[in-house]
């Protein structure tokens, strides 16, 4: 709960929509821990039968747990942020790509992962932190992905006396937010020259739209599950949400996008009636979405 | 950058919780850029002085009821014995030949418990059969994606996004 409260303030107010709190993010985080996996080891067992240091006092077993926990925190945020906004997956694919192809490291400080230059692997003096990305210059964001890394690294070392490292999902939505329409595309043939072009996310999230529109109209409005009213009001909160995910992704949950557009609707009826298909309707537009993005690192 | 002695994350769990096992100038200088470490080090405290709180109780708790809870239903899928006739095994009833025909079961260890997954041309629906009507609201998550579906009523069918293995489906 420390760590989620002090660490993962801005990530988790991206996942809000899924009606989620610290308290049930926490649960899930922490519980596979404690469950045995396939080969019949619990995991925690695991990682302390694999830790590399000494566990003798109070501060090396709170370090050993809180790394644990760290850990398990970062990859549930990345899985449901990857989840919930398509264009962040698209992004992190990207630069996972660099860090697999060893052009920079991943490490993490206090639960938060952070890209590390290449040849190093551990963080040791006080890194920036992840709000740090939000006041930097946009100039510094409008790059091909490892271009902009590298800037960032000089800009720490040169302007800053912070660690050179860079947080992960601050970084992602930085990318993010100040390129918009255009996202840097990744090539996957290239791994010495970094080639990348310009994808158009305008007309990803219009061709998404449109083929959730036409399911909606074909197996929905055809089909007697919903009227011509409702569909209407369906299309609308589609593209809301179509626009809320290119901007800063889906902040608030789906009866306050319903609402506006049906006044009288309680939250006991949108979740009786419309909860499920508006549910399956968004997730099908994310991997509609998700589909044309990962069509483009091919 | 200034040419800063090296302070590792274990180096401040070192200075909150056992200060007695840190280098004399890791300890100093810890001691002089407290306000340089202050998010890292309040970290640390409040793990402290939250471990025996109310509310990390009931999260322990939450976790412990979750690991053992006999409302969480591991379901695998069903594979159908082969017909066996004088030793010769006849048509494999297996889960590859339901997958073939567009279909997937998941039981639980007691069957009681039925998870269908039926794909038709344009729809991938998920039906969930138990003889417990007690209860009509279930957290439905799909492994190995852990992609979570929430049914509110068992009497109709949830459409869900294809998946392109499900290896376990766990009921809450």
């Amino acid at each position: 709960m420390a760590l989620l409260n002090k660490k993962y303030q801005t990530d988790f107010s991206n996942l809000l929509y899924l009606g989620l709190t610290f308290q049930d993010f926490a649960i899930d985080a922490v519980t596979p821990l404690f469950i045995q996996d396939k080969s019949g080891e619990l995991p925690i067992r695991k990682a302390l039968l694999s830790w590399d240091k000494e566990i003798n006092d109070e501060a090396s077993a709170y370090y050993f747990l809180s790394k644990i926990i760290g850990n398990r925190i970062e990859q549930e945020i990345a899985r449901k942020l990857k989840e919930a906004d398509p264009f962040f997956g698209k992004i992190l694919r990207s630069v996972n790509h660099l860090v697999e192809t060893n052009r920079i490291n991943k490490v993490s400080w206090f639960g938060v992962a952070y890209l590390i230059e290449k040849g190093q692997n551990e963080i040791t003096q006080k890194p920036i932190e992840p709000e740090f990305i939000e006041s930097l210059p946009a100039k510094l964001f409008i790059d091909a992905n490892e271009k902009i890394i590298s800037s960032l690294f000089s800009y720490i070392k040169t302007e800053t006396e912070f660690f050179p490292v860079i947080p992960l999902n601050a970084l992602i939505r930085k990318i993010k937010q100040v390129n918009g329409s255009f996202l840097q595309q990744r090539s996957s043939e290239s791994t010495e020259e970094h080639f990348e072009e310009e994808l158009n996310v305008e007309s990803v999230v219009s061709d998404s739209l449109n083929a959730v529109k036409d399911r909606l109209a074909k197996l929905y409005l055809g089909k007697g599950k919903l009227n011509d009213n409702e569909t209407e009001v369906f299309k609308k909160v589609l593209v809301e949400l179509s626009n809320d995910l290119k901007d800063g992704g889906i902040s608030r949950g789906l009866y306050e996008y319903v609402k506006p557009h049906m006044i009288d609707l309680s939250k006991e009826d949108f979740y009786k009636r419309y909860q499920q298909t508006l549910d399956y309707l968004l997730r099908l537009l994310k991997k509609e979405i998700a589909v044309r993005l990962e069509d483009t690192d091919r | 950058m200034q040419n800063h002695i090296k302070i590792r994350e274990e180096d401040i769990y070192r200075f909150v919780f056992s200060p007695e096992t840190l280098s004399k100038d890791k300890f100093d200088y810890l001691t002089a850029n407290r306000e340089r470490f202050k998010v890292e080090i309040a970290l640390c405290l409040e793990i402290t002085n939250t471990s025996n709180t109310e509310e990390i109780r009931s999260l322990t708790e939450a976790v412990l009821q979750k690991i053992n809870s006999p409302n969480v239903i591991k379901l695998l899928p069903q594979i159908s014995k082969p017909i066996e006739e004088n030793g010769l095994k006849l048509a494999a009833a297996s889960v590859l030949k339901e997958k073939k025909s567009n279909s997937m079961s998941f039981t639980d260890s007691e069957s009681k418990y039925l998870v269908r997954i039926v794909k038709t041309d344009s729809q991938n629906l998920l039906y969930l059969f138990t003889e417990d009507k007690t209860k009509q609201k279930y957290i439905i998550k799909l492994f190995p994606s852990e992609v979570e579906y929430q049914i509110t009523d068992i009497s109709q069918p949830i459409e869900i996004i294809e998946e392109k293995v499900i290896d376990g489906i766990v009921l809450e």
